[in-house]
């Protein structure tokens, strides 16, 4: 009688055990499949930019690897007409100095909206908000009037100016929630021993959001490298950057998708780079800050 | 030295005047201290309503309250950390209403320490010395292991404040308050955070400490405990108004009114509503009847407070339980007889839940350790009229 039972347990066990790993078997496959979707398109440039020119319509996937369209990317080989390190030289100026000014301006502006209720301070927030969620094409027509008429078109100062609608509302948004979190009493303590409110923002509360600042500057520099309507609409050569640019190699008189992806790939290394330099930062920074209020 | 087991629950007892402290602190005086919150779109909130309070230089008043009576508010506008919607903020006799927190030299030791995760705890001491840049760093290193010293956190100097452990990180909030000399210290809730434990030795620590600096002392708590066993005074506050302010027999002893009576006081007194009857008597209800403290008009509608403490409880038929019984629940000696609803013994005494005939409010009565009651037991409760308060019905107010 036990024994029936006893073998009925073990039975019923190990049926159970099969079923948990034909689970666990058909999730790693479901998460394969994904996995081969999404990176398919970053393996298929990969490819593309090493194929020779001539052989860029084969559908087959031997042929003889080459890196002169990295070459020609960056301007030691044939000549196309792309400058398209100066693009490169474009998009790290803007993303850097977007990001930078949006740190001199967020922060404070983080630190005051956290810390104190104004009149009209939630509006203030949400407008800057609405920056993110309104598309950018609704305001790219009479910001382009306004840029010819003031002299901004295709020019740094310009670019800059534009991607804080990118760039400053995340900076103010996901750093108000680290200051927020950040006890008033240390800066307090701080006041009493005699320390300015300046003083305490910057000995005291801005230190201690260093991670936060860490990985949002990080998110706020792809968004900003990443923007491709701007400078579509709001430069011409001058100020252009690698996400317009790279698609001048398929202007002409026969489409280059070689050099198209050789420049995409190139121009994916400095936020990749960042990234990895940062990562440590990265979940902490972006669960503590982003999440939260 | 051992807190002595008091009869009066844990009173360290106000210091007597011969024996002055050491002065370091300033005399403060609120006077007529007010702060009004205007939000628009919503009526005003009156935090704080117009307080007096006078602080000899180095005494030490408790502000005691339940939370969001104003008494946080109170030391933040003192520190300068809000601003101040009437009256006066007085250190030394000079107005300081009108500075900044920064120039105002009062010390904080905030309730969650404020201490600064990143910096060692010699480094958050040094910290607050440096603002002000007026020791270079050697002397500063030196006030620092100065301050540590008489502190006794010398061993902690280079711990950081995760390492630390609520008692000590009280202690080293304290020190970084004390080490720019303040005129005045103000501590926000200095033991809610510490285990029971740890309660009593930094209790003991901040008396010391307190006494052996002399600085003129504000101590914020809702905890009658700490504030009974650390102050000279303590100032009762609620609803943003100082109800009384005293030493702690006189708040203990003599209660302004009903909600002082209620708040201080470890079991709550009793209390009960009654009648002022004549011969010295509040009747509560049918011959159910209670000494009344002289002085009461006959006639007038009170509310009758008695300490759990002050009663003594005897069982039926005992010497001394009194004999001559005049009627159902009343006796001649002034033994009211009432039956156990509850008793729970602890160690050192006993606290007897009991029902008295034709009242609703239950009676709680401390008992002896050798007491054992059982529910139903008729017991009877006699009162001392030297130890029993009558406060208006109607006003709350102590009439006597």
């Amino acid at each position: 009688m036990t024994e029936v039972r006893k073998g009925r347990t073990a039975k019923r066990a190990a049926s159970r055990a099969v079923k948990r790993r034909a689970l666990a078997i058909a999730a790693d496959g479901a998460l394969i499949l994904y996995f081969l979707f999404a990176l398919f398109p970053v393996v298929w440039m990969v490819i593309l930019s090493l194929k020779p020119a001539n052989e860029l319509f084969s559908t087959y996937f031997s042929f003889t690897p080459t890196l002169d369209s990295y070459r020609t990317v960056l301007g030691a080989g044939e000549d196309e007409g792309v400058p398209f390190v100066r693009f490169f030289v474009n998009s790290l100026v803007v993303s850097l100095g977007a990001v930078g000014l949006s740190l001199v301006i967020g922060l404070p502006a983080a630190y005051a909206a956290a810390r104190w209720r104004f009149r009209g301070s939630e509006n203030l927030m949400f407008t800057l908000l609405s920056f993110r969620f309104a598309p950018e094409l609704t305001v790219i027509i009479p910001l382009f009037v306004l840029y010819q008429q003031l002299g901004l078109f295709d020019t740094y100062v310009g670019m800059i100016w534009v991607l804080q609608l990118v760039t400053l509302p995340l900076i103010v948004w996901i750093m108000r929630s680290y200051f927020a979190d950040l006890s008033p009493e240390l800066e307090q303590a701080a006041l009493l021993d005699g320390y300015t409110r300046k003083q305490a923002f910057f000995r005291v509360a801005l230190p201690l959001v260093k991670p936060g600042i860490a990985a949002v500057s990080l998110l706020a520099f792809i968004f900003a490298w990443n923007n491709f309507v701007f400078p579509l609409i709001l430069t011409s050569s001058e100020a252009q950057t690698v996400t317009v640019g790279a698609l001048s190699f398929l202007g002409g008189d026969r489409p280059k998708y070689n050099l198209t992806a050789a420049a995409a790939l190139v121009s994916v290394i400095p936020p990749l780079l960042l990234a990895l330099t940062i990562q440590r930062y990265l979940v902490r920074g972006l669960s503590f800050g982003a999440v939260k209020s | 030295m051992t807190e002595p087991a008091p009869a009066r629950r844990i009173f360290a007892g106000p210091r007597s005047p011969a024996d002055p402290p050491a002065s370091a602190g300033q005399a403060l005086a609120l006077r007529a201290l007010r702060k009004t919150y205007v939000s628009r779109g919503r009526p005003p909130v009156e935090a704080v309503r117009g307080i007096d309070i006078e602080l000899r230089s180095g005494e030490l008043l408790g502000l005691l309250g339940p939370s969001g009576c104003g008494k946080s508010t109170t030391l933040r506008m003192i520190a300068g950390l809000e601003s101040v919607t009437g009256g006066d903020i007085l250190v030394g006799g000079d107005s300081v209403v009108s500075l900044p927190a920064r120039e105002r030299n009062i010390g904080v030791a905030f309730e969650n320490y404020a201490l600064y995760p990143p910096l060692t705890v010699a480094e958050n001491l040094g910290f607050g010395l440096a603002a002000r840049r007026l020791h270079g760093a050697g002397e500063r290193a030196r006030r620092v292991a100065d301050m540590a010293e008489r502190i006794g956190i010398t061993d902690l100097l280079a711990a950081r404040p995760a390492g630390l452990s609520s008692g000590q990180k009280q202690r080293v909030a304290l020190a970084r308050a004390l080490i720019r000399e303040p005129d005045v210290l103000l501590l926000d809730e200095p033991l809610s955070h510490l285990d029971a434990a740890q309660r009593d030795t930094t209790r003991r620590e901040l008396k010391r400490i307190q006494r052996d600096l002399g600085h003129t002392t504000i101590l914020v708590t809702h905890d009658q405990e700490e504030a009974l066993s650390l102050s000279d005074r303590i100032a009762v506050m609620r609803d943003g108004v100082i109800q009384q302010v005293g030493t702690a027999y006189e708040i203990y002893d003599a209660p302004a009114n009903v909600f002082v009576a209620d708040f201080v006081g470890e079991p709550a007194i009793n209390l009960l509503p009654g009648v002022v009857a004549a011969g010295g008597w509040v009747r509560l209800a049918g011959a159910v009847r209670f000494p009344c403290p002289a002085g009461a008009p006959v006639g007038r509608r009170v509310v009758l407070g008695i300490r759990p403490e002050d009663l003594r409880l005897t069982r039926e038929g005992e010497p001394g339980a009194g004999t001559g019984d005049t009627g159902p629940g009343g006796a001649e000696d002034g033994a009211v007889r009432a039956t156990v609803s509850a008793h729970e013994p602890l160690l050192e005494s006993g606290i007897a839940t009991l029902t008295l005939d034709g009242v609703t409010e239950p009676l709680v009565v401390e008992t002896g350790p050798e007491i054992r009651l059982d529910r139903g037991d008729t017991v009877r409760v006699t009162a001392d009229p030297q130890h029993t308060h009558v406060f208006d019905a109607e006003t709350g107010d102590a009439l006597t």
